[in-house]
């Protein structure tokens, strides 16, 4: 198994050469975690797996991943962090909005209001980030499986069920 | 001519290898009808669904059905589907799902101003989509082998309804095994928080239900209470524990004692004082004491991160050993002094869990509020301890507790597991066998 860290923008069809997945690995712990299993677990199927990993660099912990599966030989795991792109943009910047210390009152009211809306948008610029990166490798072959691990990725698992009509979308992956 | 024996159609959302809390009475439950001789068709949810929805299972548990139980698994369908969302909720899916829980609500208000019951079933649930589905399966299974009666377990209460409708349509009746009250709130006792439509739904499935089973007595008797006109039909039918999952009976131990919880843990579990407890008497339990927690962290996967976050680090003496299967549950057991039972609630909550501690003959710590259910069962205990969920209760409980487990009396313990007999599963849930077998006129084959 091997596992590659790139940054948006370097993704190419080359990347997949077998059976794969697209994990949307979200921004939280806990979809971290759960893109995670998702992976350890397509690789053990022998698929590769494509994360796209919006968690990384808060945590280095986080998706310099300790697969346990055994995966099968030659099966990779493509890690495409989107992090810094995603809270650079509208919805991340009101989102860490702080005020300075002149401007306390008005960011009472204020500081709360810009995160929650940037809150609300923050699922569309996940996809605002990832999206020309999906778009290059919607040339190959249909992905087996689009998970989604936490409710950031919701635009992100739409518009790739658009891309790749037929494949199943789910949060987690079934059993076999 | 041989006679047919009788056929159960069991209503039961969780089942194997769903890890809800509930799994192990309905497992029990189809296992108790099984050994008295009824065929026993199980209903219940997918295993697609318990994966890629609920996000917890437990594989080991498929193991665990009775051989001969026929286990036929009814799609829901889900409401929530990613594809058939609008562009505009698939771009603000945060605001579309706030927006859309907001107008459930709004919904069921204007229907209680209203006065009427305009949609196909008042009361709210979120498994209302599994219903029809049940009901059709349950009369495809009617179809090749007549079915004797219908039992439900809830929740989700939707399997009620799904019980009540089927039996309108086929020769058997129904009962339901209440796990949980429906529309009485079961840490206050309230019961005005279910809007009129659950209120009135739960009305009509008890007239019409045969049985009514619950977990212990304060629940039954809050339902002879609500509705006094059917008070006949509410029976207690306890929990109780496997034989397999307790190992033998324990001879007294020296030296470090280890304290240990099992079971899944929840938002609601009194965690804080006996964290807090812990750190404050271990340095004076032997030296090499510890925690340990062995389990699930939350039903749902969506729900561990918080809780998890929320453990004590390993230095603290405390480990969590992740979760733990069934057919481990007898050696988890095997290497604790003392067991730990966090329950939350008053007197309706029980805890399933109590049973198993119950029968296990060490000292137990039972961390609940004042007139809990739990500490009522436990209240014959010689060795049980019941405290307020108060840090400084909870640590003098803890002291004592490693006390008793050192003077430990393996005649006391042998005397307890002897005592503990009525809870073993089958002979708790025989009383809900033999009751149903009186209703449907036969007693087995």
């Amino acid at each position: 198994m091997t596992e590659t860290h790139i940054p948006l923008g370097h993704l190419g069809q080359d990347s997949i050469s077998r059976p794969w997945i697209v994990v949307f690995g979200g921004v939280t712990r806990i979809g971290n975690r759960r893109a995670r299993r998702a992976a350890a677990r397509a690789l053990s199927w022998g698929m590769d797996v494509v994360w796209f990993d919006g968690y990384e660099e808060v945590h280095p912990s986080g998706s310099r991943v300790r697969l346990k599966a055994s995966p099968t030989d030659g099966a990779k795991v493509v890690v495409v962090g989107f992090r810094n792109e995603e809270s650079s943009g509208l919805a991340g910047r009101l989102r860490n909005r702080t005020a300075g210390d002149q401007e306390v009152e008005t960011s009472r009211l204020w500081s709360p209001t810009t995160r929650r809306v940037g809150n609300l948008l923050r699922s569309r610029a996940c996809w605002t980030a990832v999206r020309e990166d999906v778009r290059r490798i919607s040339g190959i072959e249909d992905p087996e499986f689009i998970v989604f691990t936490d409710d950031h990725m919701i635009t992100s698992a739409w518009y790739a069920g658009r891309i790749w009509a037929a494949t199943p979308i789910c949060s987690d992956l079934p059993w076999a | 001519m041989t006679k047919r024996r009788p056929h159960l159609l069991y209503i039961a959302f969780w089942y194997p290898p769903s890890r809800a809390s509930g799994v192990y009475r309905a497992l029990a439950t189809s296992k108790a009808f099984k050994d008295a001789g009824w065929e026993v068709t199980v209903l219940t949810c997918t295993i697609e669904y318990l994966s890629t929805v609920v996000g917890s299972i437990d594989l080991s548990l498929i193991d665990q059905v009775p051989p001969g139980v026929d286990v036929v698994r009814v799609s829901r369908v889900t409401d929530f589907d990613v594809r058939s969302m609008t562009r505009l909720s698939a771009n603000l899916p945060l605001l579309w799902s706030k927006t859309r829980t907001q107008m459930v609500g709004v919904r069921q208000r204007l229907d209680d101003l209203r006065g009427g019951d305009p949609s196909a079933y008042s009361f709210s649930d979120g498994y209302l989509a599994w219903i029809d589905p049940v009901v059709n399966s349950g009369l495809r299974v009617n179809s090749a082998k007549p079915v004797d009666h219908v039992l439900a377990t809830g929740n989700p209460f939707s399997a009620f309804e799904a019980a009540r409708l089927l039996s309108g349509q086929i020769a058997g009746g129904f009962s339901v095994d209440y796990r949980d009250p429906w529309t009485i709130d079961v840490f206050t006792g309230r019961t005005d928080l279910a809007n009129r439509g659950t209120r009135e739904a739960e009305h009509q499935i008890v007239a019409e239900a045969d049985l009514c089973f619950h977990v212990n007595e304060a629940i039954a008797d809050a339902y002879r209470q609500l509705f006094p006109e059917h008070a006949k039909k509410q029976h207690v039918v306890f929990n109780g524990f496997d034989s397999s999952s307790l190992p033998p009976v324990r001879s007294r131990r020296t030296g470090a004692v280890r304290f240990g919880i099992l079971g899944t843990m929840n938002d609601k579990w009194p965690m804080d004082p006996i964290f807090m407890a812990w750190n404050s008497v271990r340095d004076r339990l032997p030296s090499g004491s510890e925690l340990v927690f062995g389990g699930h962290v939350g039903y749902f996967a969506k729900s561990t991160g918080q809780l998890v976050e929320a453990l004590p680090e390993s230095t603290s003496g405390f480990r969590y050993l992740g979760p733990v299967p069934k057919a481990a549950v007898a050696r988890f057991y095997d290497e604790l002094d003392v067991v730990l039972l966090p329950v939350p609630g008053g007197p309706m909550v029980t805890s399933g869990k109590v049973f198993e501690a119950y029968a296990l003959g060490i000292p137990i710590v039972c961390v609940q509020a004042e007139g809990g259910g739990a500490r009522a069962l436990l209240s014959d205990h010689p060795l049980a301890i019941c405290v307020s969920p108060e840090p400084d209760s909870v640590a003098d409980a803890l002291l004592q507790a490693a006390r008793l487990a050192h003077d430990l009396d393996s005649k006391v313990s042998s005397g307890i597991r002897f005592e503990a007999r009525e809870f073993e599963r089958n002979a708790s849930l025989r009383p809900m066998v033999e009751s149903i077998a009186r209703v449907v006129g036969s007693q087995g084959p």
